[in-house]
């Protein structure tokens, strides 16, 4: 772990104005770009590095991956000439094209959903070229009978070796698995192929009023203080991370996105 | 695969398929030719995980809907999000093949077909008995902020407004939620689309 570069998720225009002041104030280093963008977007006025990501495509669907989606996101690899590009291993719906159905939707965990991502990989490779793609899971839930992989972080990691592809580690997504499936956060880290992460995520999560002990993932909100203590243990566990990226919607303040851009900043130089 | 992902996202969302299969599985594993090693997986449905991803879920589409709708489901009583989450309404969208077919607008983002809640919602409101000029007006508003911000042909037409036809009134409804009654003898003079609206018209027309 030479250097961490430090970024954010930027979706619109309207966090234009965010990032140039944290870049202004040398919290940045990069722009994380979720494509596709509507076509007036222009995040080149920020005036930073950019990342590619996208959060639209079905890798885990036995109907296959979107290819006019994957060609929309290819002209974003291009245009930010990414080094890598992050991927959800996600379902987005029941029946082909049937549009995104609320946010990224886990794949049943089975030899079979494997077959099925590997393939679609394999696809989504032959759109992309050269580009690597990182793969990132969501929050967890639930298990079930007939799993064929020990749990998700262990099926991410094969899908990633069977089709050689980096892993984004969503500390908060991880964090909220971990607390929702009633596991030790250091205990499931054994699972996920650690050189093979090349980028982590971190956003603000929340715990269920009604349900208390079931988390849910919250880009309004700032992480709380368990999500920095997982990541200040989490990180230094990764030999290949080059980025760590913060998400954070507009719907909160950006007084509250500088702050944690400060703090990360702050763990990474701590760390290196 | 494909059958097992199909019931999977139908239990996630429809609350009428999940009652229908805790009460009758079988039924519901034919119906989705569902072969007996399959069988097994569904096993979540009873896990206390499931349901409350399933309300996450829900309530997430709801927070996304009650934005475009909220002065349309207010005059039918639900003032807040959390109403909407519980209301029969969402659960009819949720049950309803408008949910899980393709939506007939592109995406704002991406100009490509079905990533977008909007539309398909619209569609249902329109079909049944919460059709009114109040639902089309939300979404003539909709449709005037994708204009301006999407950039994508489909939706530039109407980035600086659109008139709306309803029961032979004509509405002339503008950026910022601004509209203006426009006499029926000078709408011709108005170079704006128009949405041809009315009580049972199902289908969505723009001239």
């Amino acid at each position: 772990m030479d250097t961490i570069k430090i970024g954010a998720r930027w979706d619109d225009n309207k966090q234009t104005p965010w990032f140039k002041n944290a870049k202004s104030k040398g919290l940045l280093d990069f722009v994380e770009i979720n494509f596709p963008i509507a076509e007036r977007d222009n995040p080149e006025k920020i005036g930073l590095p950019m990342l590619s990501h996208t959060s639209d495509n079905p890798l885990c669907s036995s109907h296959g991956i979107n290819e006019n989606l994957a060609n929309l996101v290819k002209q974003g690899i291009e245009r930010t000439q990414s080094p890598w590009t992050g991927e959800h291993l996600s379902l987005l719906h029941g029946d082909h094209n049937q549009g995104a159905l609320g946010y990224v939707i886990n794949p049943l965990l089975t030899n079979e959903s494997f077959k099925i991502s590997c393939r679609n990989i394999e696809k989504l490779k032959s759109i992309y070229g050269s580009c690597p793609i990182a793969l990132e899971l969501g929050p967890f839930y639930f298990t079930h009978s007939n799993q064929d992989f020990r749990n998700e972080n262990h099926f991410i990691s094969k899908v990633a070796q069977a089709t050689d592809c980096k892993i984004i580690l969503d500390i908060t997504h991880y964090f909220i698995s971990c607390m929702n499936l009633n596991r030790d956060i250091r205990e499931s880290l054994k699972d996920i192929d650690k050189e093979r992460v090349i980028e982590v995520h971190i956003a603000g999560a929340r715990e269920s009023a009604n349900n208390p002990g079931y988390w849910f993932d919250s880009h309004q909100l700032p992480p709380p203080k368990e999500i920095w203590y997982a990541a200040s243990y989490i990180l230094p566990s990764l030999p290949n991370v080059q980025a760590m990226t913060l998400e954070y919607s507009m719907e909160g303040n950006e007084s509250i996105f500088v702050e944690s851009l400060e703090k990360i900043n702050k763990m990474v130089k701590h760390l290196l | 695969m494909k059958s097992v992902q199909k019931l999977y996202i139908r239990l996630i969302f429809s609350d009428k398929m999940l009652d229908q299969f805790i009460l009758n599985p079988k039924t519901i594993f034919e119906l989705f030719e569902i072969t007996n090693e399959e069988r097994d997986l569904f096993s979540f449905v009873s896990e206390e995980g499931f349901k409350i991803e399933r309300s996450g879920r829900q309530f997430l589409i709801a927070k996304e809907l009650y934005k475009c709708f909220s002065r349309s489901l207010e005059a039918h009583s639900i003032l807040s999000v959390k109403d909407f989450a519980q209301s029969e309404v969402l659960k009819m969208f949720f049950d309803s093949d408008f949910f899980l077919t393709s939506a007939f607008f592109p995406s704002i983002y991406s100009g490509l077909n079905g990533y977008e809640n909007i539309p398909k919602f619209f569609s249902l409101m329109i079909s049944s008995y919460y059709n009114s000029q109040l639902v089309w007006e939300d979404f003539s508003h909709y449709l005037i902020i994708a204009g301006s911000y999407s950039g994508y042909q489909y939706y530039s037409q109407y980035s600086e407004g659109l008139i709306l036809n309803w029961d032979d009134q004509f509405l002339f409804l503008l950026k910022d939620h601004q509209s203006i009654q426009i006499p029926n003898e000078v709408v011709k003079e108005f170079q704006y689309p128009i949405l041809q609206a009315s009580l049972g018209l199902a289908n969505f027309k723009t001239t």
